[in-house]
């Protein structure tokens, strides 16, 4: 899950596709970027601006060359296609990341921690 | 407004103009009147019409603390009474009262208030694209997403939308692409631009001569090289006419072409003749192993295996005069020209595949066409910049 303490980072990924994405982490899937070049490789961490962390990736650019990279951040405007294995069921996937969310919350709320409520009011 | 103190008479049996409830109600005097009575002085206070209002539709007014101005006014005026405090006390009871209240409904209604998330959201489009975009989700229609790239378009996706959120990311199911990587270096400039027409057209023609090619090669046993290389496409041709010009126009080219500084997709193919002019006197073998290299590398693309194929075969058939220098340079020239047909081939092919499961950002769309339905259901989506 991504950064789960940021409020701003939750209210954004909890109203978009990006959840989508967050479920996939530790899992291994190809992202294509708007430079034609595509990665390959184990997803880290995807935050709620769709920059993404891909653990030993394979670089491959336009040209078919290829290249191995321990650590690849892809920045969420780059980001054409996420390709999306096949065992994952997108509207399960959405449900549980959702239910997740607000499990956090009701952590949140019954430690007592209202101070973030109050600024969503504001 | 409130009620008048206490131990005056009722004024209302002399002057039915402070009367509320007569029809010669006078309001303007009543206010100015000093002895009007309030029917029901226990009635809550309101600062205006529109908090009224809100208040009967059964929405939260939370009442002014301050007492109402009349009073004020009328406790300033000297000689008269001081207001009553069992009933102020009474009025305080009754604010406090209600403002719990109001406490307990938004606690309530907090407590009620539906989820906002992207599947709330997803289905609570009620008109616009994104409604469009919302059908397709719930009626499964098969739509076609035109993808862009940083210069006009890039390909198609068609495919089944399972998801969609406000910035049209979409993550779609089944998905057919077709697509044409967006060309490098001097085509960049000469390009025309890439249509719906011209994709598929362009794919047509590409499918059209994979399967001259695999008719050809099945058969290709039978025919002898030199008719095959006159059947294959137009590269091939081009090649063997490079091959009859003669040595000193070709080496002249050579020489111009090596002045012209590398760019873009042209780069590859100089750096690859420099090598070879550079070991001219060495044997030709040796560079036809080279090649031969390239092709087995190629061998993924059809296209690729054409080519290679072909440039063997010229390679075998001429090997016999390729014993010069000079026929050398031309071997090479040609070698270089095919090279770049083939880049320009290959950087101008038109790609298919299939992919499960896709999600696709939201930015990188033009338009969304919906099958299926009415005609002119175009989606279109304006650019963000």
């Amino acid at each position: 899950m991504a950064n789960l303490e940021s409020l701003t980072e939750r209210a954004v990924s909890e109203n978009s596709l990006v959840l989508l994405l967050q479920y996939l982490h530790g899992r291994v899937t190809t992202v294509e970027l708007r430079n034609e070049s595509s990665v390959v490789g184990c997803v880290q961490n995807v935050d709620a601006f769709m920059n993404v962390r891909l653990n030993d990736a394979v670089l491959t650019d336009r040209l078919g060359r290829k290249e191995h990279v321990d650590q690849f951040f892809v920045a969420g405007r780059s980001v054409r296609y996420v390709h999306i294995p096949d065992d994952v069921n997108i509207s399960r996937a959405i449900d549980s990341q959702l239910e997740a969310l607000q499990e956090f919350r009701k952590r949140m709320r019954s430690r007592g921690n209202r101070q973030e409520f109050l600024n969503v009011r504001k | 407004m409130a009620g008048a103190p206490e131990g005056r008479e009722d004024p209302r049996a002399e002057n039915p103009k402070f009367d509320f409830t007569s029809s010669t109600f006078d309001p303007e005097a009543a206010l100015q009147s000093h002895v009007v009575r309030l029917p029901r002085p226990q009635a809550r206070c309101f600062n205006n019409l529109a908090e009224y209002v809100s208040f009967m539709l059964g929405k939260t007014a939370k009442p002014r603390t301050a007492a109402p101005r009349s009073q004020d006014r009328r406790s300033k005026r000297p000689g008269k009474a001081q207001p009553d405090p069992e009933r102020r006390e009474r009025l305080r009871k009754l604010m406090v009262k209600d403002s719990e209240r109001d406490e307990q409904a938004l606690a309530a209604r907090r407590r009620h208030k539906a989820p906002k998330n992207v599947l709330t959201k997803m289905l609570s489009h009620k008109d616009g694209p994104l409604d469009a975009l919302r059908r397709c989700v719930l009626e499964q229609i098969r739509v076609s997403v035109h993808v862009r790239t940083f210069k006009g378009l890039r390909g198609i996706c068609t495919g089944f939308v399972a998801a969609y959120d406000k910035f049209w990311n979409l993550a779609l199911v089944d998905v057919d692409e077709i697509y044409r990587k967006p060309l490098l270096g001097k085509a960049y400039y000469h390009e025309q631009q890439l249509t719906v027409n011209r994709l598929f057209s362009k794919l047509r023609l590409q499918e059209g001569r994979q399967g001259e090619l695999e008719g050809e090669e099945s058969g290709q046993s039978a025919v002898s090289l030199a008719q095959t290389e006159v059947q294959r496409g137009f590269e091939a041709e081009s090649f063997s006419e490079k091959l009859r010009e003669t040595p000193q126009t070709v080496s002249c080219k050579d020489r111009r072409h090596l002045k012209t500084p590398p760019s873009g997709d042209q780069r590859h193919s100089f750096s690859d003749s420099e090598m070879l002019f550079g070991r001219s006197s060495a044997s030709v073998s040796e560079a036809a192993t080279g090649d031969l290299r390239k092709s087995s590398r190629c061998i993924t693309h059809p296209r690729g295996i054409l080519v290679s194929t072909s440039d063997h075969d010229i390679e075998r058939s001429h090997s016999s005069h390729a014993r010069s220098s000079s026929k050398d340079s031309t071997v090479a020239a040609a070698r270089r020209k095919a090279h770049r047909v083939r880049r320009r081939e290959e950087m101008e092919r038109v790609y298919k595949r299939h992919v499960n499961q896709l999600f696709l950002r939201g930015d990188n769309i033009i338009l969304v066409v919906l099958h299926g339905t009415h005609p002119g259901s175009l989606l279109m989506k304006h650019a963000q910049e």
